[in-house]
Order: C-alpha cells, then sequence, then structure tokens
C-alpha cells in the first residue's frame, strides 16, 4: 500500500517535466543577504540582458547589473581564468561556448558542484551531472544565400559540399579559434572520417574571423554558402529577408553546446544556485533558447523556434568520448594551420 | 618730471674669484678672477668660444660652476667651498641677452612689467615705474604694442627697459649690440652709455667687438679659451697690449717678429735687417714689435730713418686710405689721410716714431 | 658641480616624474618579457607570419610616410581651400582603423563591393578593386595611418624659414634641386621620427589586418596574439612570445632611429622677428586634386559604405533586395544598453588621458630637455618604452601586474587609464619636447634673472608659449584615445566598457549594420569634444 503511494509520487514528479522546481527557502534567504550575483557570459548581443532582466523580475533583492560581463567566449574563459588564478574571482556563474574548457576546468577543481534538480531533464552528452550543463544548443550548418545559388545547387548533405562549384574560395567557413569551428571538424571527422575534411580544405574555403562576419558576407554574396554557420543566425528576421537558407545535411549536425555552471569559489553561491535553478528550467529555457536567441535547448521539453526542425528529427552529432576531445582541442590551433593555413 | 632720484640704482659691486665652469669634458672658465667696482662697467672682450658669454651667465646663475666664488655687493651668491649657490630669482641682477628674450606673448608694457611683478610692487607703483622705464629708453609711446610688432630695435631697447625697471644695481650684457645694423649700433651704443651713468649702474658687458668694448668701458677684461690675458682700462689696453693675441684683438694690425735687440736703445731688429727703435721695455723671450697703420709715415722719397718697401696696395676706407706695403717677406699696414703722390707698384720709404712701438711677448 | 639650493621644485618635479614613468612602464614591460621568454619561443614555428609582418610594417610604413609627406607638401600655404583640407585629411585618426577597414571591405570586397559593382557596371567585370588582400590591407592601412607622418612633418614644415628655400633659389638651384638638397635633408629628423612611428604602429596595428586580412588568409602577429588569447587555454605565453617579437623589432628601430638623428638645433622662436610664412604658388591645382583624393579615399567612400550599411536592413549590394531603414540608428541610440555607458566612459576616459599624458608628457619633456642631471637620457629612453610594445602586449602585461596588486584598480576605469596614458605617453613627450625645443631657453632665463621663481617662469612664460602646441597635442592625443581597441578589450568591465570596444564586440558577435551604425555614434562624439574645445580656445583668443 505505502509501497503503491511511493511509487505513485515518484510517477507524479517523473511525469510532470515541465514544471520547474521550487527553489529551497533557505537558499533564498541566504541570497538575499548575499544581494548580488555576477555572471559571466558569452550568448552575443543585448538579448541576454532580458534574461537577465526576467530572472530579476523573479528576485528583485538582488543586484545583477553590476557584476555582469558579457564578451566573446574566448576573453569571457580568459577574464575569470585569470581571475581565478590571481585568487580574485569576482564571477559566480559563467556561460561559455566552449565545451572543452568546461571539461578541463571541472578537472581542474575550477567548477562547483551543485546538484541543482534540474540536471535531471537534460540528457547525458549534454552535461556534467552536478557540474554544468547546456544552456543552449547550437547547431553547426551550412547556409547559403538563395539570391547567390542557383536552386538546382542547393546542398542537402556536407559531401554535396565537395563538388566544383563550391571551389576556390566561393565557401567561408571560421577560424580556429572559434569553438564552433572545432566542433565542426572533430564531429565531422568522427561523422565522416577525415576524407572529408581534407577534401573540404582542397575546395578552398576562405576564413572568415567570426560567425558574425560569415553571415555578413553571405548575406552580401561575397561568399556563396557559409559552410559552418551557427544555424540560429540563419534564422533571425533580416537573415530571412536577405534570402539566407539552412541546410541540414542528411549525414548529421554537428551541436555546439554552451555550459553554464557555478564557479568554484563564488563570492555569492546561494544566488548562483538560484540562477542555475531558473537558467536550467523549462521555463528559462524557453526564453533564453527559444525566444530570445533563437537556439536549441537541450531539453526535450522545450520546443524550437518558430521554422527551425526539433532536435529529435535533426541527427545531432555530439562528442562522446570527453577525454578524446579535450585533447583533440587541444591540438586543433596546430590542425586547423595544418590543413587550412 | 621724470624723477631720476627715484631711478638712481643702489651702486653695486660684484666681484668673481677663481672661476672655474666646465661644460662635460671642455673647460669653458677656467680661474678666472676679476672685480667691478660700483658704477663701473667692466667689458669681457674675446673672439668666441673664450669664455666670456659662460663667464656672465656663471654671475648670472644660469651656469653652475665647479669652483669659485661670486659675491654681489658683498653678499655671497656662490661658494663652491661652501656650498653656497643662489638661483638666479634671488641675485637681484638684470640681464640684456642677445636675443633680447623679449616674451612674444605680452606687450611691451607687460614685459616690462614682468619683473617688477615678480618682486610683487603694487601696482600703483607698477604703472608708473615701468612707464618711466620706457620713457628712458625712448619708447613712452609703445607700451601697448603686441611684443611681435617690433622692430630689432625696439625690442633691443625694450629688454633694456625690462633690466633697468626693477631697480637692479648690476646689468649684465650678452652682446646686445651684435644683431643690429651699423648704424643702429652706434645710436644705441650712445644711449646705453648714456643711461648707465645717468642711472649710476654697474654693468658687466660681454663682446667681440674691440671698438664698442673700448667706447663703452671703464676696464676690460680680454680673455681668450677661458682665461683671462689681461685687464685694464681701454687706454692702458690700447697703448700697451702685453701679449699678441691682445694687441692682435684690440686692432694693431702690424705685428712683426723681432730677430735681436740692443737692450741699451730699445731698439730691435726685423728678419730682414730693418732696425727700429721703440719705446721699450724689451720683454725676455720671444717678442714682437707693434704699430699702429696710423701710425706709419710714408713717403715717396727717402728720408732718414725710414725703411724702403714696395707699395702694393692703395684702399679706399672713407675717411682714410689704407696702404699696404711689402718689404720682402714683411707686409706692413699704413693708414692715413689721402695724398697724391703715393702710387701703387712705385717705392715709398716709411717710418714709425718709437713712441708709437711696443713690444708684446709672441 | 653643486646645484643651487632652491632648486628643489625642479629636483622634486625630476624625481616624481621619473618616478611615476618607471612605475608606469616598468612592471608591465618587465612581466611580459620574463613571460615571453619562457615559451621556447613560438614565433619560430610561424616563419610566414613573421615575414607577413615585416613586409606588412615595411609596405605600410613606405605607403603612409609617402601619402602623409605628399600632403603636407600639398599643403604648404598656396593651395586652395587649404583651411578645410587640413581639417579633411586629419579625419582618418576619427575614423578608426576599423571602421575605414569595414568600409572598404564593403566597398572592395571582389564579389560583392559597392564600388566594384558600379566598376563592373561601367567597364566589366575585369574592372576589380580587391581590398580583401595583401595589397588591400597595406594600402588601407597606410590611409588610415597617413595622418600621423601628415602631421608630424606638415609641423616641420611650419618651423621652415622660408628664407632656406629663397637662398637655394637665389643661388640659381631649380625648384627640384632646393627640394632635394635643401628641405628633404632639413625635413630628415621629422621623416625618419614619423617613419619609426609608423613602423611601430602597423606592425601593432590589429583592426585592419583583422577585418582584411584574415580573410585573405593573410596573417600578421597581432592577428595571431589575437587568436592566441582566445582559444581554451589562452596561450599566453606564446602570444608573448610575439609580443617581445614585437618590442625588439621596435625597439631596434627606435635606436636606429636615434643614432641617425643625433643632436640638432631646433631653436626657432627666438622673441625675434616673426616672419610670416610664405607661400608657394606652384602647382596649386594639382596640390589641392591631390589633397581631395586623398580625402575621398580615406573618409569619404568609406563614411558612404558605414552610412549605406548602417541605413540598410541588412547589407546588400542587390538593389532589388535594399531596402533602408532607421532601425540600426534607434537599436544602437535606444536599446544597445552598452551605447550610452560607452560612449560616457569614452569621452571621459580620453579627456582625462590627454590630460594626464600631456601633464606628464610636459614634465618628462622639461625634465630632459632644460634639467640638469645624468639621469635625464635614462628617462627620455624609458619614456619612450611604450611605443615600442604593441597595445595588446602591454596590456597583458598590466593585467598580470594589476591583478596581482593588492590595489583596487583591477576593473575599473584607473587601470584603463593607466594602460592609455603609458600607451600614450611617448606621443605627449614627443609633441611637448617639439613645443619646448622651439622656445629658445633665453626666454625662461630672461624670466628668471628678473626675479620670478621655476613656478612662477612655467606659469607665465613656458606655459603660454607652448600652450598652443599642447592644446594641439591634447586634441590628438583625445581622438586617439577615443579608439584605442588593442589594450581596451582586454582590461575592460561592464562599467568601464569603452565605445571602441562595444563597436569590436558588436563585429564580432552582432549585426554588421548595428556595428555601422554604433561606429557613427563613436565618430560623432570625438568630433563633438573636439568641436566644443576648439570653439572654447577660439572664444578664449587662445589660438
Amino acid at each position: 500500500m505505502i509501497g503503491r503511494i511511493l511509487l505513485a509520487c515518484v510517477l507524479a514528479l517523473a511525469l510532470a517535466p515541465g514544471l520547474a522546481h521550487a527553489a529551497d527557502p533557505a537558499v533564498i534567504d541566504a541570497a538575499r543577504h548575499e544581494g548580488a550575483l555576477a555572471v559571466a557570459d558569452s550568448a552575443p548581443g543585448e538579448n541576454f540582458q532580458k534574461f537577465m532582466a526576467a530572472f530579476k523580475a523573479k528576485y528583485p533583492f538582488l543586484d545583477v547589473a553590476t557584476g555582469f560581463y558579457s564578451g566573446p567566449t574566448g576573453r569571457v574563459l580568459a577574464r575569470v581564468n585569470a581571475e581565478i588564478d590571481a585568487k580574485r574571482l569576482s564571477f559566480d556563474v559563467m556561460l561559455a561556448a566552449n565545451t572543452a574548457a568546461w571539461i578541463d576546468m571541472t578537472r581542474q577543481g575550477r567548477i562547483q558542484l551543485y546538484a541543482s534538480p534540474e540536471y535531471a531533464a537534460y540528457p547525458e552528452h549534454a552535461k556534467m551531472d552536478g557540474y554544468w550543463a547546456a544552456a543552449q544548443a547550437i547547431a553547426v550548418i551550412p547556409v547559403y544565400n538563395k539570391n547567390v545559388l542557383p536552386p538546382g545547387d542547393a546542398p542537402k548533405s556536407w559531401r554535396d559540399l565537395l563538388q566544383p562549384h563550391f571551389a576556390g574560395k566561393r565557401m567561408a567557413i571560421q577560424n580556429a579559434a572559434a569553438g564552433t569551428q572545432f566542433n565542426w571538424s572533430y564531429l565531422l571527422r568522427q561523422a565522416l572520417g577525415p576524407e572529408f575534411e581534407q577534401k573540404f580544405a582542397a575546395q578552398q574555403p576562405v576564413v572568415m574571423a567570426t560567425g558574425a562576419q560569415m553571415t555578413d558576407a553571405i548575406t552580401r554574396g561575397e561568399v556563396m554558402l557559409g559552410a559552418a554557420l551557427d544555424h540560429w543566425r540563419a534564422f533571425t528576421p533580416e537573415a530571412a529577408q536577405a534570402g539566407l537558407v539552412a541546410v541540414f545535411p542528411t549525414e548529421g549536425v554537428p551541436l555546439t553546446i554552451v555550459p553554464v555552471g557555478i564557479l568554484a569559489g563564488a563570492p555569492h553561491p546561494n544566488a548562483a544556485k538560484l540562477f542555475i535553478d531558473f537558467i536550467l528550467s523549462q521555463e528559462g529555457q524557453h526564453l533564453l533558447d527559444t525566444e530570445l536567441y533563437g537556439m536549441y535547448s537541450m531539453r526535450p521539453d522545450v520546443a524550437p523556434a518558430a521554422g527551425q526542425k526539433p532536435l529529435s528529427e535533426v541527427h545531432a552529432l555530439l562528442p562522446t568520448d570527453q577525454a578524446d576531445y579535450l585533447r583533440a582541442s587541444q591540438d586543433f590551433p596546430r590542425h586547423f594551420e595544418e590543413l587550412f593555413h | 618730471m621724470t624723477t631720476l632720484e627715484s631711478l638712481r640704482a643702489v651702486r653695486r659691486a660684484v666681484s668673481v674669484d677663481a672661476l672655474s665652469v666646465s661644460h662635460g669634458p671642455i673647460r669653458a672658465v677656467r680661474d678666472v678672477t676679476f672685480a667691478a667696482q660700483p658704477g663701473e662697467v667692466v667689458t669681457l672682450l674675446g673672439p668666441s668660444g673664450c669664455g666670456k658669454t659662460t663667464t656672465l651667465r656663471a654671475i648670472a646663475g644660469l651656469e653652475f660652476p665647479q669652483q669659485g666664488r661670486i659675491t654681489i655687493d658683498g653678499r655671497t651668491v656662490f661658494d663652491a667651498g661652501r656650498g653656497v649657490n643662489l638661483p638666479p630669482e634671488q641675485r637681484g641682477l638684470a640681464m640684456v641677452f642677445q636675443s633680447y628674450a623679449i616674451w612674444p606673448h605680452m606687450t611691451v608694457f607687460e614685459n616690462v612689467a614682468f619683473s617688477l611683478r615678480a618682486r610683487r610692487i603694487a601696482r600703483a607703483e607698477l604703472a608708473s615705474t615701468v612707464q618711466r622705464s620706457l620713457d628712458l629708453v625712448g619708447l613712452g609711446a609703445l607700451g601697448e604694442r603686441p611684443a611681435t610688432r617690433l622692430s630689432g630695435g625696439q625690442q633691443q631697447r625694450v629688454a633694456l627697459a625690462r633690466s633697468i625697471a626693477g631697480d637692479p644695481g648690476v646689468i649684465l650684457l650678452d652682446e646686445p649690440l651684435s644683431n643690429l645694423d651699423a648704424q643702429l649700433r652706434l645710436t644705441m651704443r650712445a644711449e646705453f652709455k648714456a643711461l648707465q651713468r645717468r642711472l649710476g649702474l654697474t654693468a658687466i658687458y660681454v663682446t667681440h667687438d674691440q671698438e664698442e668694448a673700448l667706447v663703452l668701458s671703464d676696464r676690460i677684461v680680454v680673455m681668450r679659451d677661458g682665461v683671462i690675458e689681461q685687464v685694464g682700462t681701454p687706454a692702458e689696453l690700447h697703448q700697451a697690449p702685453h701679449s699678441r693675441f691682445v694687441a692682435e684683438f684690440l686692432g694693431v694690425r702690424n705685428i712683426l717678429p723681432v730677430v735681436g735687440a740692443e737692450a741699451g736703445q730699445a731698439t730691435v731688429v726685423l728678419p730682414n735687417g730693418t732696425r727700429l727703435t721703440t719705446r721699450g721695455p724689451i720683454p725676455d723671450g720671444p717678442a714682437c714689435v707693434c704699430f699702429r697703420p696710423i701710425s706709419v709715415r710714408l713717403s715717396p722719397r727717402p728720408e732718414p730713418g725710414a725703411h724702403p718697401a714696395e707699395l702694393v696696395g692703395a684702399t679706399y676706407l672713407g675717411d682714410l686710405m689704407q696702404y699696404d706695403l711689402r718689404a720682402g717677406d714683411m707686409a706692413i699696414c699704413a693708414r692715413g689721410l689721402p695724398r697724391g703722390d703715393l702710387t701703387e707698384g712705385t717705392p715709398v720709404f716709411w717710418s714709425v716714431p718709437p713712441e708709437a712701438c711696443f713690444l708684446v711677448t709672441a | 658641480m653643486i646645484l643651487p639650493r632652491s632648486s628643489r621644485p625642479e629636483t622634486v618635479l625630476a624625481l616624481l616624474v621619473s618616478g611615476i614613468v618607471a612605475v608606469l612602464v616598468l612592471p608591465p614591460l618587465l612581466a611580459v618579457v620574463f613571460a615571453g621568454m619562457g615559451a621556447g619561443f613560438a614565433p619560430l614555428r610561424q616563419p610566414q607570419v613573421i615575414l607577413n609582418t615585416l613586409f606588412f610594417g615595411l609596405a605600410t610604413t613606405a605607403c603612409a610616410l609617402l601619402i602623409g609627406g605628399a600632403l603636407a607638401l600639398a599643403l604648404l600655404p598656396g593651395v586652395p581651400g587649404r583651411g578645410i583640407l587640413e581639417r579633411l585629411v586629419v579625419m582618418p585618426l576619427y575614423l578608426t582603423p576599423l571602421l575605414t577597414a569595414m568600409g572598404w571591405n564593403w566597398l572592395a570586397s571582389p564579389h560583392s563591393g559597392l564600388l566594384n559593382l558600379v566598376l563592373h557596371a561601367v567597364f566589366g567585370p575585369w574592372a576589380t578593386i580587391n581590398a580583401v588582400s595583401l595589397g588591400g590591407v597595406v594600402l588601407v592601412s597606410a590611409l588610415a595611418l597617413a595622418p600621423l607622418p601628415y602631421l608630424l612633418i606638415s609641423d616641420a614644415l611650419r618651423a621652415f624659414d622660408p628664407a632656406l628655400l629663397e637662398a637655394g633659389r637665389v643661388h640659381g638651384a631649380a625648384p627640384n634641386l632646393v627640394f632635394r638638397r635643401i628641405v628633404l635633408p632639413l625635413l630628415l629628423p621629422a621623416g625618419l621620427a614619423s617613419a619609426v612611428l609608423l613602423c611601430v604602429q602597423s606592425i601593432g596595428l590589429f583592426s585592419v589586418p583583422a577585418v582584411l586580412g584574415i580573410p585573405a588568409g593573410f596573417h600578421v602577429a597581432t592577428t595571431e596574439i589575437f587568436q592566441l588569447l582566445e582559444n581554451y587555454p589562452p596561450q599566453i605565453p606564446e602570444a608573448t612570445a610575439w609580443g617581445v617579437l614585437l618590442l625588439g623589432t621596435s625597439a631596434l628601430l627606435t635606436l636606429a632611429q636615434a643614432a641617425l638623428l643625433r643632436r640638432r638645433s631646433f631653436v626657432t622662436i627666438t622673441g625675434k622677428a616673426f616672419r610670416p610664412g610664405a607661400r608657394i604658388a606652384r602647382a596649386r591645382l594639382a596640390r589641392a586634386v591631390l589633397a581631395w583624393i586623398y580625402v575621398a579615399l580615406a573618409t569619404v567612400l568609406p563614411l558612404i559604405a558605414l552610412f549605406w550599411a548602417a541605413s540598410s536592413t541588412f547589407v546588400t549590394a542587390n538593389p532589388k533586395l535594399m531596402r533602408f531603414t532607421l532601425r540600426h540608428f534607434s537599436f544602437v541610440l535606444f536599446t544597445y544598453p552598452k551605447t550610452w555607458l560607452a560612449a560616457g566612459n569614452s569621452v571621459v576616459l580620453g579627456a582625462l588621458t590627454a590630460i594626464v599624458v600631456c601633464l606628464l608628457g610636459l614634465a618628462v619633456s622639461w625634465v630632459v630637455l632644460r634639467g640638469r642631471g645624468s639621469g635625464r637620457g635614462a628617462l627620455d629612453q624609458l619614456s619612450m618604452v611604450p611605443l615600442t610594445m604593441p597595445a595588446m602586449v602591454f596590456a597583458l602585461g598590466l593585467l598580470w601586474v594589476y591583478v596581482r596588486v593588492p590595489l583596487p584598480i583591477y576593473g575599473t576605469v584607473a587601470i584603463l587609464l593607466i594602460a592609455y596614458a603609458t600607451h600614450y605617453l611617448p606621443f605627449g613627450v614627443r609633441t611637448t619636447s617639439a613645443a619646448l625645443r622651439q622656445l629658445h631657453p633665453e626666454l625662461e632665463e630672461a624670466a628668471r634673472v628678473s626675479g620670478a621663481s621655476w613656478l612662477r617662469t612655467m606659469r607665465r612664460i613656458t606655459l603660454p608659449l607652448i600652450q598652443p602646441t599642447v592644446l594641439a597635442a591634447w586634441i590628438l592625443l583625445f581622438v586617439m584615445a577615443m579608439q584605442e581597441v588593442s589594450s581596451s578589450i582586454l582590461l575592460y568591465t561592464s562599467h568601464s566598457i569603452v565605445l571602441s570596444v562595444a563597436v569590436f564586440d558588436l563585429w564580432e558577435n552582432g549585426n554588421q549594420s548595428d556595428v555601422a551604425a554604433l561606429g557613427f555614434v563613436q565618430l560623432a562624439a570625438s568630433f563633438l569634444v573636439v568641436t566644443v574645445v576648439l570653439g572654447v580656445r577660439q572664444r578664449r583668443g587662445l589660438a
């Protein structure tokens, strides 16, 4: 009898995944005493401010503006690690689009363990349980400009990119510092073997400094196609107007996840916990990914933005061996230099 | 109207003892000693690089000597031994620079008033003092003119007015006339002399122009390579220079080496055998006999006591004619009123009265 | 040698200044050198990049010197429209190299550049200008940097005594000979100083190689450093090894310049007669045309491109797709949270930097030129050291030092001020020392002998007389501080963000039309402040 009640309770809990778990009042109280939260974030643009505004609406007693720092991933990581090295960490939470870095930092003990109840909703390969989970997921896909590329030439698979009409600086990729580019290279090597990347390099793609630059180049028609672009850039209103078309290749799509986690030694640990709970919750994920950024959420209960294929229909490629992934990421600059110099 | 009594400065004396100044490895001034009595004009005379300007600047406090002592009216402003070195603004001097150093961003009035303001003279008195100074140099009406619109001569006067405005006891002048044209130079020379006398200023004047020195000075200090060659009144230096250098510098054109002498009669023998009787005395060691061109008497015909030579040039100098003579290797320069009986290329006979011949060390 | 007992203000100044400069310059320098040495000298593994950097430096220097020098000569008195041209040729400083490069990217990318589309329509597909190339990087950098040699050389020309030229002509020398034998040798100091400055600036230039070089496959040391720092983990030792390479190159150049120039007399303001400059009437029209061509290439065309990008819905040269909107301006002005904060920070920082550098530079110049003491040469060299370090690497050194020092500087505007002031100190020293050199020492000596103390002489004689030059230096420093990006991106926090960083961040991550719009805000901010300052100067009759 008790067992059935228990089972019922467990089932009820398990079957009600959409609810954001209510935060522990003790934590809220402690956070109130802390009074502030410092977030270092690599999500581009001003949309993250809107997300922070929503968080602040929930917990108005927290000052989220003062310690907020946003910049490109590389700089966020550099700043946070510099502070940790100097033992003057000012940040509580970090959002950075470089999974290898997260793996590395966790191994070094720089990430705080916090068993947020929201972790349960995330698949294995999108988190390191208790340390970090993917707040955002970006598909790395080819994007072309339909006003420039003849419709008959539109690619449907990665191997289509090896065709002659894409040769000679008609395609663009990002440079070695972009985490997106590393993921593309690593995961496609896993899926298609190393010959694909070599043949692709023979197509002489243009190396762009950033994804934003690539988007601009595609929009203007400077290149026909961007071979490794953040998928959400193809779904902005401007992209639609400009005629950008996203391709989800049949062989599969490399996924870049943007982990979020608490830093070890955070000055406001309880406020940080509240934030993690919020950003990883269904409500938070829907706001951040679906509404604000047009990125994917790794939570199965969060629908993608309008016009985007759900992740379940996309053959998403993710790293399976963390050690190998980490090692490859450290070797990547040299590898990229060799192939694409 | 102008009460000069109010501007009559306290006369001050300056003394310089054993002053040595080096610029890095170069010893610009070596063990220089001289003094200026109150109301006296002492000129430092010499060629470029002789150390005269450095000495002057050292008195002003603009150079840092290595050794020596400088006192102004008994007050020690510099003493190497005791570590005394007053900065320029505390020495109570005035200085006229070679470039005049008129401040271009001020009016004439402001330029002159500057030293008074620095010494915190009251405003009422300041205006009248400035005006008096300007009047004294003849620029009374130019008070409001911007300094950039002055001619060279006017700038020089402003520099002078600026110097005297503060009642200095001592005024230092660093070749103030060398950048003026000849006519202006003569005028300014006379004006300065008059001003100095009126105000009873003690002045230390630096120049390389011997004529200027002779006209302006009470005493002249001839310098060369950082040391003093001779000190004396203009007359003394003019009549009796001690050394060849001083003689040359003071415009003695005929300086001839002496190969022999007859002590008793103060007669010397020149390389070509000519014998000249001088006024003596004959110095020890190598000597030269000197006489000024104006002392040479010329005659187209032989005369007793006259020596033969050939007239090689006759140049018109305005009031005088200059005759250049050659006797073998010897060149003689003579000056005198123009005369018609001397022709170039003809023999001529020259003589110099003994009292016009003097001897210097070589 | 005995110093006067009451030369205390001078001694205090000398010691204070030396102390400040040493504290500013040495710690980051040493941090970088020691860190860079221990990295197995990474640059040796990429000889192509080293060659690229050297080539880029030399080529840009040569082009910029040519352009700047030609402009300085073209704008000698006598050319029509001189007043407005003099103002327009320095506009690239306000526009910043980043925006100039972006503009040219939109104008002259091979497939979709605005200019190319026009040329193709008129002349055919062969008529393509490709700015995304080695040539493009060099030329655009040269266009952006040309105002620097222009300023230095035209200053030297202004101090010229026209009698020197007249003497040559009177003695029968043809104008060409006068130019070659008289003008050029007298311009040698300014030309050499420009060349060294340009070389150091160009090998340390980041924005143009990033925008136009990376897509062309042309990598230089600064882009390498940037990418090394963007990696995870940031390869700081390798980055600083590149920094040491740049540092060494710049140091060599500076030493070579010093050896070549020796000591020369530049005294021209003597308090004697002032002669207005002669008018040179030769080739007036050609000179004006030359200057206008430069203005068009360096300023007008990029501005047009930027404006077009900022007011397009999205950047496209396809007339069928072009739509115009004020959306981007409105975003930048009203929505983007960083704009006004960054603008305020930039203006305040720029003004403070200019003031600090002018004062410090003046103090250093005074001690070096007028002071007495054996350490003066060392102080001069020390204050020039920041020139030899690219700002990016210097910032790295700063970050290390101040993260560890228990002063509440890290993360504030103060650290940016320190970075800027140190980086631009050499500019300040050079311009104020040029001003001081032109001032005849007798003007100050006359004041001292007239009874004024050292301080009074400074206040009433020295400062007023050099004030026009110092004000011009202030303006230049302000404008350059406004565009400083390389050290800012390492040192800023959300509070101390400046416009250049905001623009760069948007360029990296955001909508490109927004970047163009924000660029206009940056341009407007610089321009406005300078106009106000000049207006104030005019009204107070200080010109």
